[in-house]
């Protein structure tokens, strides 16, 4: 990493997209197209390319794109994706042939069902001996017992606040949200799932997720008392992150809270992080091989350079 | 970044900006967020919501 690029403010998060992308019977349609009577795998042995990848922005480094390609003489072909939905879509449409794909970990099972992608021997990936504890064998990178999907970059989401203005003490309660002496003091972001997930757990639903009709409307009651609260709820992360460096915020929920903190910091501004009490939320990106790769050992290759501490730090 | 050896690329200065000497810690308080299973009313319920 140089140093420019390390002041380089982190990059625009897809996270700002809205994503509803993928509706339940797509995947029992895109089931019923793949070929299953194709290999689903070809080139384990030498690689080969170019490999193409579909992956969300930050993946088309140049710099990084380069060192793969030295380290293994493949040519990669990145295009950008927009969404988890699009990926799905651009994947069943076959239009590009994509050997590696980008989806979050928790669509893991949705593109394994429909058999679009491969499982994974991670006995051939070196790199993924340095991961964190934390990110080995998830079971949002498992399908039916085998590894599906390698984990590459992540978030939390929790409070990022002005400590001089509320105590880390009022932080690490999630009722801070609440609270009405910070009456249009908070903003937030387009990203329904995140903000109506974690309200539910945080009023002491199990699982949000499955939440409809009464507790459905429980987290939505909570969600409308937080309105007196909400500053602003804006459409991208670049606003909330300059009000909240520049103190029209006092606080940002969610959003990816590490990367407010981080971006809000290298601007100066000495702002907190806390992961309330009642639990704070994750996402997680995980990169995946699409059935009927003709590069497979190419895209091991990818796989394996990609979660290494070299292109990591070039991801940072 | 899920590898461990990242840090050790980094100046301690750029570990701090960067939260990774917190992150462990973050991570272990937070859940992963699940899709809905009905998001249609989630987008309706959201939409209530930015409706205000």
């Amino acid at each position: 990493m140089s140093g420019s690029r390390f002041l380089t403010p982190p990059r625009p998060s897809r996270r700002d997209v809205l994503r509803f992308g993928a509706q339940a019977a797509m995947f029992a349609t895109i089931a019923s197209q793949v070929d299953f009577t194709r290999p689903a795998y070809a080139g384990e042995a030498k690689l080969t390319g170019p490999l193409n990848v579909l992956a969300w922005a930050g993946y088309n480094d140049p710099e990084l794109m380069r060192g793969f390609t030295e380290l293994t003489g493949v040519e990669l072909n990145i295009k950008e994706a927009e969404s988890n939905g699009a990926q799905l879509s651009l994947v069943q449409a076959g239009t590009t042939k994509f050997d590696v794909i980008n989806p979050d970990a928790v669509w893991t099972s949705k593109f394994a069902a429909a058999g679009l992608t491969l499982p994974i021997d991670t006995a051939k990936l070196p790199s993924l001996d340095e991961t964190l504890p934390a990110f080995r064998n998830r079971p949002e990178t498992m399908f039916d017992g085998k590894v599906y999907a390698i984990p590459t970059r992540f978030g939390v989401n929790g409070f990022v606040y002005w400590p001089d203005k509320i105590s880390a003490a009022s932080a690490a309660d999630a009722e801070l949200a609440w609270d009405p002496a910070l009456k249009n003091r908070i903003e937030i972001i387009d990203w329904p799932e995140l903000y109506l997930w974690m309200t539910g757990k945080w009023i002491g639903q199990a699982k949000p997720e499955d939440a409809t009709g009464e507790a459905l409307q429980k987290i939505l009651d909570k969600m409308m008392a937080f309105r007196p609260n909400m500053r602003a709820l804006q459409a991208d992360m670049g606003t909330v992150k300059s009000d909240l460096t520049n103190r029209e915020a006092w606080m940002v929920w969610g959003s990816s809270s590490d990367n407010v903190r981080t971006t809000a910091r290298l601007a100066g501004a000495d702002v907190e992080l806390s992961i309330p009490k009642q639990g704070g939320a994750m996402w997680m990106e995980t990169l995946q091989i699409v059935r009927g790769t003709e590069h497979l050992a190419s895209a091991m290759a990818y796989l394996d350079y990609m979660t290494s501490a070299k292109a990591m730090k070039q991801m940072a | 970044m899920t590898n461990a050896k990242v840090k050790d690329l980094l100046t301690p200065e750029q570990v701090k900006a960067l939260g990774l000497d917190k992150m462990e810690e973050w991570v272990a308080n937070c859940q992963m967020s699940l899709a809905p299973v009905d998001e249609t009313a989630w987008a309706d319920a959201w939409q209530t919501f930015k409706m205000g």
